[in-house]
């Protein structure tokens, strides 16, 4: 009788044991999106690269000069199909690299667009960037 | 006795998945955290890059460098009807609507590039502009230069030219190690080049320069002239210097060095960013 006790004593701390590192594990994944916080880190700098580019190849110039978006939307097309991309320039149509739909954490980066002529003309472009 | 055993036995597990889960909850605090100041850290570095490239377009500057050749290309002088005031609403621009939208605290102060800007190297050239009209260019020199090749069109029909020479001490790049090679391709606007009348009464647009004397020489156009400037150039020799007055040019200033040491080019432009201070805004990085 007291040896089926210590079994069942045993086996019942073992369950506790087994139900308290389940809990554990799983608040701590629920808490801390570990992996989200990186890919929003990959995010980030997915939209800061698509920024910098354009900005680099005087494509955003180019675009507040004309406003013409097909410089954008070209560069758009090399973005990988898993993310969606979309380029705002104040008074100029917004540009997507396709229909997509966003699930989950927008990264956003803006750039200074500066043009030079008779005068100076500025505006902020943002780019989002997200998963499809 | 054995209810105690299993009290304290328990009590320690207990104890023990206590801190287990208090040590997680740090590790992912702290790993939070981290990911918080790479984005800040990601944040400051775009946007200081952002406005030196900024400076740059404002200036109508291109900068490259290969292993061991710089190269600018500008305009002369400014394409702004008042390059002074844009550069203050550059400046304001920048703290306010700029700011605002990356969510910063953002002072630039241009109290230098106002003035007397320049893009210094940090191999020891220095690329500097008279004002932010920059009818004057000057890229000054140091000991590792050889070779300084100049490309300009001018929007004028060449007039002739004034008596000023250069002493072309040879004809070919082999320079003495007190010269340095200096090569024009200076056209006018019905895409004539312009040739350098030397001492003994000949022309050419390239030759070997004596590395500290200071030639000089101007070109006359319908609608103004072109100053060129080589040598010793406010006293730093193998240095170069143009200057336009009534006409405009695109350039392309190339300066070949036998130093093959990284160097990064900055504006001396302060920048604050919330409380990250940085007095230089680094351009490029070779």
């Amino acid at each position: 009788m007291t040896c089926r006790k210590g079994i069942l004593f045993t086996l019942d701390a073992l369950l506790a044991l087994l139900i308290s590192g389940l809990f554990i594990f799983l608040t701590y994944q629920l808490l801390i999106p570990r992996s989200t916080a990186s890919s929003s880190l990959e995010l980030s700098r997915l939209a800061s690269d698509v920024a910098v580019t354009l900005d680099e190849t005087g494509t955003l110039a180019a675009a507040v000069n004309s406003s013409s978006t097909a410089g954008i939307y070209n560069f758009l097309q090399v973005v990988p199909l898993s993310y969606c991309v979309r380029v705002r320039i104040p008074g100029v149509s917004p540009v997507t690299n396709q229909n997509c739909q966003c699930s989950g954490d927008i990264a956003v980066a803006t750039r200074s667009v500066v043009l030079v002529s008779s005068s100076l003309t500025t505006r902020v472009a943002s780019v989002e960037a997200c998963y499809k | 006795m054995r209810g105690m055993i299993f009290t304290i036995f328990f009590s320690v597990l207990f104890l023990l998945f206590l801190s287990v889960a208090v040590f997680y909850e740090r590790t992912a605090t702290s790993h939070q955290t981290s990911i918080e100041r790479v984005r800040a850290v990601d944040k400051l570095g775009f946007i200081r890059y952002d406005i030196a490239r900024d400076i740059a377009v404002f200036f109508e500057l291109n900068v490259s460098a290969s292993r061991s050749t710089i190269s600018l290309s500008n305009r002369l002088p400014s394409s702004l009807a008042d390059a002074g005031g844009g550069l203050t609403s550059y400046k304001n621009f920048i703290e306010g609507q700029y700011a605002n939208r990356t969510n910063a605290n953002i002072s630039l102060d241009i109290s230098t590039l106002s003035v007397s800007p320049f893009l210094a190297f940090t191999n020891g050239l220095n690329y500097s502009y008279d004002s932010p009209a920059h009818s004057t260019i000057r890229l000054l020199g140091n000991a590792n230069i050889t070779n300084f090749t100049i490309s300009m069109v001018i929007d004028s029909s060449a007039s002739g030219s004034t008596l000023d020479y250069w002493d072309w001490t040879g004809s070919g790049p082999a320079c003495s190690p007190t010269e340095f090679y200096f090569w024009t391709n200076i056209t006018d606007s019905s895409a004539s080049r312009l040739l350098i009348n030397d001492t003994f009464g000949s022309a050419d647009y390239s030759g070997c320069v004596p590395a500290a004397a200071n030639y000089s020489y101007t070109f006359n156009f319908a609608a103004g002239s072109l100053a060129v400037s080589a040598g010793g150039v406010l006293g730093t020799p193998r240095s170069v210097s143009l200057t336009v007055s009534g006409v405009s040019a695109p350039l392309v200033l190339n300066a070949t060095t036998n130093s093959t040491v990284p160097f990064r080019a900055y504006w001396p432009a302060a920048l604050t960013v919330n409380n990250y201070t940085n007095p230089t805004l680094v351009i490029m990085e070779k």
